[in-house]
């Protein structure tokens, strides 16, 4: 019974998810089969148990390759954070997301006492297959120090997941509400760091194996002397008696807090997405079409978390390459950036075309040519990219001021590779619609792409100030033909 | 003035409309009347623009909509069956985009704004995200979203089904005011009593058929009847199917 809920509820939320992909939406037998592929629960928790598990072996070694047993155990209880870091971010921005699609209004009406036990079962149960993630870590644990640790190590994992659910069941209802207020800009400024944060937890995570493998005999000691606050599994190696207890007393206190919270909770779903007023009245405020479609878009990004997710990821993707710029500080490694960012605004397509979901019939509404549509969407794929790339390189030219010669490339390459992308997928349509995204124009796009990637990279090693004319020359054929 | 001649809209293999034709003049509101999935809502769609229709003929203010969808949409006011918005603008910022999108002079757009907020009363609701509001008050801002631009032509499509008795009278009021002002207006609905007290002309939709033709009285005359519902009912011949299942539907309680 409370299994065929929540068995139902996901199935909602998926088939609203989907539903809101206008790629899928206009086409219902696309739409059907993705529905069929992920819309039962024990399937997609089976597939995602497995890619977890996999993905976890990657941590195995880590773990196991480490001369000193207590070196093991350290490195083993910084991993502990993931499981709590990745419940907490899923549940506070699930739970939103879950609400806003009114997935628990037909529960309203009907005499359900504890409902938002349905919520945090339905978020739950979809992060488990993510703890999963530490399993070989923990297997890698035990066949080092033995069962006892291995086992208490795995514990600690699934309650570092419950404590990050219940703080992010804590945060949604304490700060849940739909954006607006005095504090609207700062928060969408929080949100827009926070994302960044998680998504970067990747790359923080190879530093971090890295930093606790070299200074492990230092953290022993910290986590140690701290092990009431930071229980995980560290004491388990010599002392797994207080571990248990711990592991008891944490459960007992965070078990608390959940119920709780999940009692408050169900008052928060039943009043819907309260908002704040939006401080006193907004004024109208007119723009040239083009400008006016990418401020739209901003705005909806910024309210909606996993619209803000896609529109930064470009940011994420070049952490690697900008880390490399700033370590040897060469004109070449400036431009290796570069061309990343350019790569990266590309890829943004896919954000920029989901961010006006259903209400993409309005558009149809408006006398809007599909140019000044693209040229929206062109401002909106480049500005996240063009500013990253501009206030980087400006950054890098603090070290080497010959990196500033990248300067106008950090500007001109994203028109260029965002507005080819554009270009491709818009082939052969004629009036403001979305796209078919088939393989045929991706791997076209890829192609364009890399000739304006790599022509830019080649003229560069002719002779530097080459490249510029090129990608200048690109943009205004683009410009061009989007302003015909 | 619009002009439709021999509409057929077709979507794959189904044809949802079979060659209609009917003509609003100017200053004129002609009620599109039809039950439930008669092609009223394709009708209008295609009349704004916003689908291609896929044979015959319309004109609207003399562009082709065929032709010139854009044109079209320029001129024509349309208000959708069911609000679609962006739900995390606030309605000032969907005005202002739609505005923006039209190229209202900033005057101008004030100007109408203030007074069709005022005269719906949404005036609280300004600064909240459009998500949040009650489904009328969604209405009212797609309504006025649709009359930013002084249209030369407005299409509804029921747009009065969610509004209170006294919005309703608004934009009854509105409608008049339009049709003074020489407007041509095209106005679905399957509520008989709206369309007896606001149309000027009458045209039955059935299963993508325009079945009759007429203002309100001559309607009643032709099918012999007393009121327009049964006209109605007479037309679409679905009087004994109802009787039918109102008696089973008695049985049931
Ligand atoms: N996009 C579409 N695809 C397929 N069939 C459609 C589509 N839009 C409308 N129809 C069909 O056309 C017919 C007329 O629909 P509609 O114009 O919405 O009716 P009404 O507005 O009078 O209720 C219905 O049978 C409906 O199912
Ligand atoms: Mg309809």
């Amino acid at each position: 019974m409370e299994w065929e809920i929540v068995n139902v509820l996901y199935r909602e939320m998926t088939y609203k998810r989907l539903r809101a992909n206008p790629q899928l939406s206009t086409d219902w037998n696309k739409f059907i089969k993705a529905f069929k592929r992920s819309g039962s629960l024990k399937r997609t928790l089976l597939s995602q148990s497995i890619l977890f598990g996999i993905f976890g072996l990657m941590l195995f070694p880590g773990v196991y390759y480490v001369k000193d047993p207590s070196g093991s155990a350290v490195i083993y209880a910084s991993y502990c954070l993931l499981p709590l870091i990745m419940a907490l971010y899923g549940t506070a921005v699930t739970a939103q997301y879950a609400i806003s699609l009114g997935l628990f209004e037909p529960l309203l009406s009907l005499p359900v006492r504890v409902g938002g036990k349905y919520l945090s079962a339905l978020l739950l149960i979809t992060e488990l297959p993510s703890t999963l993630f530490l399993l070989p870590p923990a297997v890698a644990l035990s066949l080092k120090l033995g069962p006892v640790a291995g086992v208490l190590g795995f514990a600690w994992a699934l309650m570092g997941a419950f404590i990050g659910h219940t703080l992010g069941l804590l945060i949604y209802d304490r700060f849940g509400k739909a954006s607006g207020g005095k504090f609207s800009g700062l928060k969408t400024a929080f949100k827009a760091f926070g994302i960044l944060l998680v998504m970067s937890l990747f790359y923080g995570l190879n530093y971090l194996q890295r930093y606790v493998a070299s200074h492990y005999e230092t953290l022993k000691g910290v986590f140690e002397r701290y092990s009431v606050a930071y229980p995980f599994s560290v004491s388990t190696v010599e002392k797994p008696l207080l571990s248990l207890g711990l592991l008891a007393v944490y459960g007992l206190v965070i078990g608390a807090v959940y119920v709780l919270t999940v009692r408050r909770l169900w008052r928060r779903i039943s009043e819907g997405t309260a908002t704040e007023r939006r401080g006193g009245r907004a004024r109208l405020s007119l723009h040239s079409p083009a400008l006016a479609l990418a401020l739209k878009d901003f705005k909806i990004a910024t309210r909606n978390t996993s619209l803000l997710t896609g529109l930064l990821m470009p940011v994420v993707v070049i952490i690697p390459s900008l880390a490399g710029a700033l370590k040897s500080g060469s004109e070449g490694s400036a431009l290796g950036f570069v061309l990343a960012v350019g790569w990266t605004s590309a890829i943004a397509i896919d954000a920029v075309l989901k961010i006006d979901g259903r209400a993409f019939e309005v558009l149809h509404s408006l006398p809007l040519s599909l140019r000044t549509f693209l040229r929206g969407k062109l401002v909106t794929m480049t500005t996240v990219p063009i500013t990253a790339g501009l206030l980087a390189v400006m950054g890098l030219s603090l070290r080497n001021p010959g990196s500033l010669k990248v300067l106008p490339l950090a500007l001109f390459l994203p028109v260029a590779t965002a507005g080819t992308t554009l270009t491709v997928f818009y082939w052969g349509i004629r009036e403001v619609a979305l796209p078919q995204t088939t393989w045929k124009k991706m791997l076209l796009a890829l192609l364009a792409n890399g000739i304006i990637i790599g022509g830019t990279a080649g003229l560069w090693y002719v002779e530097w100030f080459l490249s510029l004319p090129f990608v200048l020359l690109v943009d205004v054929l683009l410009l061009w033909h989007l302003s015909r | 003035m619009i002009e439709v001649e021999n509409l057929v809209k077709r979507f794959g293999g189904k044809v949802a409309l079979k060659g209609i034709s009917f003509t609003v003049r100017d200053g004129e509101i002609y009620g599109l009347l039809g039950p439930n999935g008669s092609g009223k809502s394709t009708t209008m769609r295609i009349l704004a623009g916003i689908i291609p229709p896929s044979d015959g003929k319309v004109v609207v203010e003399g562009i082709d909509v065929a032709e010139n969808p854009i044109e079209v949409k320029r001129i024509v006011g349309y208000i959708p069956e069911t609000p679609v918005l962006y739900e995390s603008l606030t309605p000032v910022e969907f005005f202002s985009f739609v505005g923006s999108i039209r190229g209202i002079p900033k005057g101008e757009l004030e100007e109408r704004v203030e007074r069709l907020v005022k005269a719906f009363g949404i005036e609280e609701y300004l600064g909240e995200l459009i998500g949040t509001l009650s489904f009328g008050t969604q209405q009212k801002v797609s309504i006025i979203a649709g009359l930013l631009h002084d249209p030369k032509a407005l299409i509804l499509d029921e747009a009065i089904n969610g509004l209170d008795p006294k919005s309703a009278r608004i934009m009854k009021e509105l409608l008049n005011g339009f049709k003074e002002e020489g407007k041509s207006i095209v106005f679905s609905t399957h509520i008989l009593a709206v369309a007896e007290a606001l149309c000027d002309r009458i045209g039955i939709i059935y299963n993508g058929e325009l079945i009759a033709e007429g203002t309100p009285e001559e309607l009643k005359r032709f099918a012999h009847e007393e009121s327009l519902e049964d006209v109605f009912l007479k037309l679409t011949e679905s009087q004994e199917e109802v009787s039918s299942l109102v008696r089973a539907l008695r049985e049931a309680f």
